[in-house]
């Protein structure tokens, strides 16, 4: 119990800091003042400044509006599609089950760094790009996870009794079916949140996806990396 | 009483094309208020011939020859659209788990909800109150406590009574029981039974009733076909059947469960 206060108050927090991002942070996390760089915490920079001098608490906290923002956007993205596909391959199987699962193989046929590497190198980068090729590469894995779940609860008695009692197909796959995978996927898609910001933040850290100089966590540690032996306080 | 059939199967085999084994040329057919029993060991075809009739075979995985009549309908052409109108209402269905048979996010209500609403295009307060009518009549009191509770918070006889209160509240002109009794403990069994006899008396349907219990099948049926690797082995008159078998077969299946069943009386 006393875990999930402590865990509750920590996302709490960081909610707040990157909702009020605006209101809270003590500096423009934009504004570059090449006379303070690399200061050490101070009242006026609580956690210092960064290489172009910009406050780097400022930055984290916009930071966050980037990063956990980006990976609920690439996580709903994710649910809205592969839920509704899912559900309906594993219902109608056959050729739209073999279809559904050739598209998953080609989505998991390769890593998603690799995938997403790929994808951003063909179509550009950007921002919108990068939420596509991510969620791209994300909808195979949770397409087959949301598939055999639904499989495996389509299998089940009280289905058979639902279908004689003459429910329709989008009965079965609303009312029975979907209640009943949801509470196991969304688990996984929470956590799947997690997981997203990672590889988001690899994805600045390597430089690609957002443009230079957007405050993204993954961005800052790359652009900190430099100077990391001379300024380790950063 | 009217002695047309309710349904009659003709010459019925369904042919499984991945393993070869199916039922071959089974004929019956029921007429209202009467209960045909199915008598068979385990893979005889009961449950192949059950779902036939309700047209839950896999139409890609197996073949289908003769025909199944209800009423004057040809059920065995009809699309599985036009089969969604007459399962429940017309078919009642009892299975044999009612632990497994309700969906567990479903409040009991939801599930007469659900298949009044699918066919008598009512409201949800007319489905409920239809609903509690059909449970009083199964003897479950308490209906208002039942209706809001989920399946897990029931037993097992309840919810078998709930599953026979769903299936008759439509008033179907046939009932499938397949193997009602066999998931429940004896003394929940004879209510089951008890209750549907008084269903064959108030409502009338036509039933087909598989089991391999001759208990039940002594106390509720007519008339019985036995069943081996999906052949007939032999029909007629329950008491003339289990009293006096012709085929060698039947002989060995009786003399089989009644061993079960005296071992059953020392435990």
């Amino acid at each position: 119990m006393k875990k999930i206060i402590i865990g509750l108050l920590l996302i709490i927090i960081i909610m707040i800091a990157g909702a009020g991002a605006g209101m809270l942070s003590p500096n423009d996390p934009q504004k570059i003042n090449l006379e303070d760089r690399y200061l050490n915490s101070s009242r006026e920079y609580p956690l210092g400044t960064d290489a172009y001098g910009r406050c780097i608490l400022s930055r984290l906290m916009y930071g966050t509006r980037y990063s956990i923002g980006l990976a609920l956007v690439v996580m709903a993205g994710v649910v809205a599609i592969t839920i509704p596909a899912g559900m309906a391959a594993a219902y109608r199987g056959k050729i739209v089950d073999k279809v559904f699962l050739w598209l998953c193989d080609i989505s998991m046929a390769l890593p998603p760094t690799v995938l997403v590497l790929a994808v951003m190198g063909l179509i550009g980068n950007g921002m919108v790009n990068l939420i596509f090729s991510t969620l791209f590469s994300y909808l195979g894995w949770y397409g087959r996870l949301v598939r055999s779940a639904a499989a495996a609860e389509l299998a089940k008695e009280y289905i058979t009794y639902a279908v004689t009692g003459g429910a329709g197909s989008f009965t079965i796959l609303a009312k029975h079916v979907f209640p009943n995978i949801f509470s196991g996927l969304l688990v996984l898609f929470v956590l799947g949140i997690g997981d997203t910001i990672l590889m988001l933040s690899s994805y600045s850290f390597l430089g690609i996806g957002l443009p230079a100089g957007v405050p993204e966590w993954g961005a800052m540690l790359n652009e900190q990396k430099a100077c990391c032996f001379n300024h380790p306080g950063m | 009483m009217n002695r047309e059939p309710v349904l009659s199967v003709e010459e019925l085999a369904v042919y499984y094309t991945s393993s070869g084994l199916g039922i071959e040329d089974i004929s019956f057919s029921i007429v209202r208020g009467e209960v045909l029993g199915l008598l068979g060991e385990s893979g005889s075809g009961k449950s192949t011939v059950c779902n036939a009739i309700l047209g839950l075979l896999d139409q890609s995985a197996v073949r289908i020859r003769g025909s199944i009549r209800l009423g004057d309908i040809e059920i065995n052409s009809l699309s599985w659209h036009q089969r969604e109108k007459i399962n429940g209402k017309q078919i009642g269905i009892i299975l044999q788990n009612p632990m497994s048979s309700f969906n567990p996010y479903m409040k009991i209500k939801g599930h007469f909800v659900e298949t009044l609403c699918t066919h008598l295009s009512c409201s949800r307060r007319d489905a409920v109150r239809l609903g509690m009518e059909a449970l009083k009549l199964t003897g479950l009191k308490d209906e208002k406590r039942i209706m809001n509770s989920y399946p897990f918070q029931l037993s097992g006889g309840m919810l078998q009574r709930i599953m026979i209160a769903i299936a008759v509240s439509l008033n179907p002109v046939l009932l499938i029981a397949d193997e009602p009794t066999t998931a429940l403990d004896d003394s929940n069994q004879k209510i089951i039974l008890e209750l549907l006899t008084k269903i064959m008396k108030e409502f009338c349907p036509a039933m087909l009733l598989v089991s391999h219990d001759i208990k039940v099948m002594e106390q509720l049926a007519d008339r019985l076909i036995v069943l081996k690797d999906g052949q007939v082995r032999e029909r007629g008159s329950t008491a003339g059947l289990l009293h006096n078998p012709a085929d060698d077969y039947t002989r060995e299946l009786l003399a089989a469960i009644r061993k079960l069943e005296v071992g059953r009386c020392w435990k």
